[in-house]
């Protein structure tokens, strides 16, 4: 079913959302889920909750990209499950995946220090990877977003992409030195 | 890791989450497409816009039949997996690996490397994929079944054909094409775990053992069995390996086969068809992976990075690295490029050195340097210094300084290509002061 006619079911209050929105987008939910949190039962929970989330919020939002929409509030509630203070229920390839970002990130001491609050800087930060990410080629920049948004593991990749492991993880490296530097040179 | 709990770490890892997850809608239902196209794919898993194949029954084998080039999917697909095609057939990636030198045989084309995932049906032609390159065949392998490119930092990539192949039996995979038996020098194996997670705990059993052997003879006479008609691997949660088990060949290829639950056998390369060994030829092998029979191996090592030893020995460009590095910084990055023969896929040369060093306390402190035959770069990209010229001063008189109110109090960069004869070693620092500068290249 497309993503405008389960919409159209949102709207029409018909449950049969749910159901096509599982049968066309359950797998991938679950496999964020499981990603962030590697518990069966509580990836379960959180892909229902996003499902509850959907059917709260269409309508009246009317989402453009209704996959991303479905993708997001899965991640997001998969990561506030696993609880940011309590890190040991937070899978180890979210964790590492995070850890491996935290360099890229770097700049922002410079950047709290010139006094921009933290809000103003996490959205414009979107802004800026967001841009960046489009100007990196294709290949970098799925493997970028599957391992750092999907928190997919290096193994998984390399097998979807058909790369090695080691092009994978130098892929990897060499996007989050471009991003790092990126992210230095547009906010200094 | 940081995963001891620590509020300050967790409170900064939550925040890069935030910030990733607010980044735009197509960025992430573009790399979301890639599940969604595994999930509609039918037979082979391996489309990049997909090479639509038929599994076609004859003669007690089983064809692996060219259909049709195509595109699947309707929007973004995002499948980009390295592939070319050669006389009709795909040609995907299987493994990279160093090139021994008597690895390459005759030159057999040249990849393209045209197509990406927005590239129409009508350009899916012979030679074209997602890859480009002089391919060869392979010394001792049908070229039928598997062929290799070299890139130009020295490495093999091996590509082997999905499609046109008639197989009946684990023989004809593993020993009339692989020559499994003939080549394997040691064995190794590693649980899922290991392998997923990229943990690099593997155990080295050496040359087959009795154990090994009956294995092998079992894959040997074992039916092909397609996936299409085991539930098991269908299903949206298809099972995952319990092992992967690498064959170590004497010309440098691995063989890896994944061990799954009731002695389903797969090889990596062809992801398509099973093999099957009886339950007590599993049970004694799975008793021995359980039990982590073996030497313990460290993770393998990183093909792609060289050492400054490696930069240093290189015949021709090797005298220009510098042996110098400010204390404190770390090479993060050394590889090198050469120039090839595009009929034997001999190196013939060094094309670039290239090499990058980071600070470890300080973000903004970085610098690469370059080394590269002067007439191959554009002109007046870089301010150029003749070495002999280069003093304390010269090197002040090309520092940048940020004055921004916001600049970090180290924020400096030096940029220059510092010519030696024909050969440009060109420095990009930032927080790297002028007298480092002058110690690293001084250090010539």
């Amino acid at each position: 079913m497309e993503d405008q006619q389960i919409i159209h079911l949102f709207f029409s209050r018909d449950e049969q959302a749910i159901t096509e929105t599982d049968h066309k987008y359950g797998k991938l939910c679950r496999q964020i889920s499981t990603n962030v949190l590697s518990n069966h039962e509580d990836s379960e929970e959180c892909v229902s909750d996003a499902y509850l989330a959907l059917w709260n919020q269409i309508p009246p939002v009317k989402p453009g990209n209704f996959c991303a929409f479905l993708c997001k509030i899965t991640r997001n509630l998969s990561l506030k499950k696993a609880d940011y203070l309590n890190a040991q229920k937070r899978s180890i390839h979210a964790t590492l995946s995070l850890d491996e970002l935290e360099d890229s990130f770097s700049f922002r001491e410079c950047a709290y220090s010139s006094g921009i609050d933290e809000t103003t800087l996490s959205s414009t930060l979107s802004e800026q990877i967001s841009n960046f990410l489009r100007s990196e080629k294709p290949d970098s920049r799925y493997v970028f977003m599957r391992k750092y948004w999907f928190f997919d593991s290096v193994s998984e990749i390399a097998e979807r992409c058909h790369f090695s492991e080691e092009k994978v993880k130098s892929m990897l490296f060499r996007t989050r030195t471009r991003l790092k530097n990126y992210l230095i040179k547009i906010n200094e | 890791m940081k995963n001891d709990g620590s509020a300050k770490d967790d409170a900064s890892l939550g925040y890069i989450a935030d910030v990733l997850n607010n980044i735009d809608d197509d960025l992430v239902s573009e790399a979301a497409a890639y599940e969604q196209k595994k999930k509609n794919s039918t037979l082979l898993k391996w489309s990049l816009a997909a090479v639509a194949c038929l599994f076609l029954l004859a003669a007690g084998g089983m064809i692996i039949r060219q259909s049709r080039l195509s595109k699947s999917g309707s929007t973004a697909s995002a499948d980009m997996i390295g592939f070319f095609i050669y006389q009709g057939n795909c040609y995907t990636y299987y493994e990279t690996i160093p090139d021994n030198h008597n690895f390459i045989d005759k030159h057999l084309g040249t990849a393209t490397g045209l197509i990406d995932e927005w590239t129409p049906q009508d350009e899916y032609v012979e030679l074209s994929g997602s890859v480009k390159g002089d391919f060869y065949s392979i010394k001792g392998y049908d070229p039928s079944f598997m062929v290799c490119i070299k890139q130009d930092w020295g490495l093999i990539d091996t590509f082997i054909c999905k499609s046109g192949l008639s197989i009946r039996n684990g023989f004809e995979l593993l020993q009339d094409r692989l020559h499994l038996l003939e080549r394997c020098v040691s064995v190794r194996y590693c649980t899922q775990e290991s392998w997923n997670l990229s943990l690099g705990e593997s155990f080295d059993l050496g040359a087959p053992d009795e154990t090994m052997l009956h294995f092998i003879q079992q894959l040997n006479s074992s039916e092909v069995i397609p996936r299409s008609s085991l539930q098991q691997f269908n299903s949206s949660s298809s099972e995952t390996p319990l092992f992967h088990i690498y064959f170590l060949m004497n010309d440098g290829i691995t063989v890896h086969l994944r061990l799954f639950n009731d002695g389903y056998v797969v090889f990596s390369g062809l992801y398509d068809y099973f093999m099957k060994v009886d339950k007590s030829t599993f049970d004694s092998l799975m008793t021995q992976f359980q039990t982590s029979v073996g030497t313990p191996v460290s993770s393998s090592p990183n093909l792609y990075r060289k050492t400054i030893e490696d930069c240093m020995a290189d015949p021709i460009l090797g005298s220009f690295v510098p042996a110098y590095s400010p204390e404190g910084m770390m090479l993060t990055d050394a590889i090198i490029f050469y120039y090839l023969d595009s009929e034997t896929g001999v190196e013939t040369g060094t094309k670039r050195i290239y090499m990058s060093y980071d600070c470890k306390d300080n973000p903004h402190c970085y610098y690469s340097v370059e080394i590269v035959k002067s007439s191959t770069i554009d002109p007046g990209s870089v301010p150029i210094a003749n070495s002999p010229n280069i003093n304390l001063d010269l090197i002040r008189s090309h520092e940048v300084v940020n004055t921004a109110s916001d600049a970090a109090s180290d924020d400096t960069r030096i940029n220059l290509d510092v010519r030696f004869g024909d050969v440009s070693v060109i420095l990009s620092t930032r927080g790297v002061s002028a007298e480092n500068v002058y110690e690293i290249l001084n250090s010539i």
